[in-house]
């Protein structure tokens, strides 16, 4: 989806609509955040910086921030007051930018990554530590990536599973995988818990993903415009949530009720008790 | 004139050879298929390939298919693909979220080296 195409948003942040589709599938994305010539300027310092400020599982030097140091443009687009207001109806005020990344897939590169999720969920348990407290993801592409140039694999609806780092990594293939293809200027928003992995460039192009990842400072409800939370197309959503993700099979039953006490929690309502549902 | 090659389970196949035959060594396909439900019909959610007959480069790789190679296991069955694995029963705990991919059954055959 795109906040183009989406009825409803605020400009100030997300509403409903957005929000719960957040909630159902661990991500959003939009195409019309970062204007089309501040996207080209971050592109230029993209392709003109040095390998050693690229992040590269190989490069022992990784610098977080590196390349958002060295990019004016980039950090322009990360102050847009739309990218900033999104970013404050996920995370509350306050939030932080804990660590930042150009990840780079170079051209010809065959191997896929394996499914993960990043390091700092590992050894923690989502529903008794975490649930309602989520990082968010940014992954931002300023040039169009075909599917052949190795977009974002991600797993929508996964952000409900309670794992973390490698423990997928016996994962190949899943129904539902998404890859994350599309025009130059997206950016997408992720759940942190959300599986996802970098594929295979088969172009003669690199291929440029900035990834930053930011940090709630204050509890995650009712920052965002809660107006309508229950509407009857609401309740409809969260009650055929069990269906909207083959893959979970009979799993689906457990996210929807993890999710319905969610959705309420982060409309400022008291969490149901465990096996309750909307 | 041929003889049979000593018992011996670590070395497979045992078969009898003709004097001067080459016995093939069969490698393990592992396939590791994910149904919807414990049902052995259900339809596949999730697969995985590993190919003991071929080398690194020609392994599968995250998201290089979006159609299962058998839409439930009972066809993998039925293409010669032998049960080696069947999940346990889920118990999940009400209002904690799932873990791993579920109704997970591993699936072998032996193959010549390719």
């Amino acid at each position: 989806m795109t906040s183009s195409s989406a009825p409803n948003e605020t400009v100030a942040g997300l509403n409903v609509p957005l929000m719960s589709q957040f909630v159902m599938d661990g991500y959003l994305e939009f195409t019309d955040l970062v204007p089309e010539d501040l996207n080209a300027a971050v592109h230029e310092d993209q392709l003109r910086n040095p390998e050693q400020i690229r992040w590269s599982p190989s490069t022992a030097t990784n610098a977080p921030n590196a390349f958002l140091d060295t990019s004016a443009p980039l950090q322009d687009a990360l102050n847009l007051p739309r990218v900033q207001a999104i970013l404050a109806s996920l995370l509350g005020p306050g939030f932080v930018l804990d660590h930042s990344y150009l990840h780079v897939t170079p051209s010809g590169k065959r191997d896929a990554q394996k499914w993960h999720v990043d390091h700092d969920r590992s050894g923690r348990h989502l529903t008794r530590d975490d649930l309602f407290r989520f990082n968010i993801l940014i992954a931002y592409f300023t040039h169009e990536v075909p599917a052949e140039m190795g977009p974002t694999l991600v797993l929508p609806g996964s952000h409900v599973r309670d794992l973390g780092g490698h423990d997928l990594s016996r994962y190949r293939n899943i129904v539902g995988q998404k890859l994350l293809a599309g025009p130059g200027g997206r950016i997408a928003f992720l759940h942190d818990s959300m599986w996802h992995c970098a594929q295979p460039n088969l172009t003669s192009e690199p291929r440029f993903m900035f990834k930053a990842r930011y940090h709630p400072t204050v509890p995650q409800h009712g920052h965002f415009d809660t107006a309508g939370w229950d509407s009857p197309e609401i309740r409809s959503l969260f009650r055929e949530a069990a269906q909207r993700h083959p893959w979970q099979g009979t799993a689906g039953d457990q996210a929807l009720v993890v999710r319905d006490a969610w959705w309420k929690h982060l409309c400022r309502l008291e969490a149901p008790q465990a096996g309750a549902s909307a | 004139m041929s003889e049979a090659l000593p018992a011996n389970r670590y070395h497979a196949p045992r078969k009898v050879l003709a004097t001067g035959e080459t016995p093939i060594q069969l490698r393990q396909q592992i396939l590791i298929l994910h149904a919807a439900s414990m049902d052995l019909s259900a339809g596949t959610v999730a697969w995985a390939l590993f190919d003991g007959s071929s080398p690194d480069d020609r392994q599968m790789q995250t998201g290089d298919a979006d159609k299962p190679p058998y839409a439930t296991v009972l066809e993998a069955m039925r293409d010669g693909w032998r049960v080696i694995q069947l999940p346990p029963p889920e118990d999940p705990k009400s209002g904690e979220a799932p873990r791993y991919l579920g109704h997970e059954y591993v699936l072998e055959r032996m193959v010549p080296p390719s």
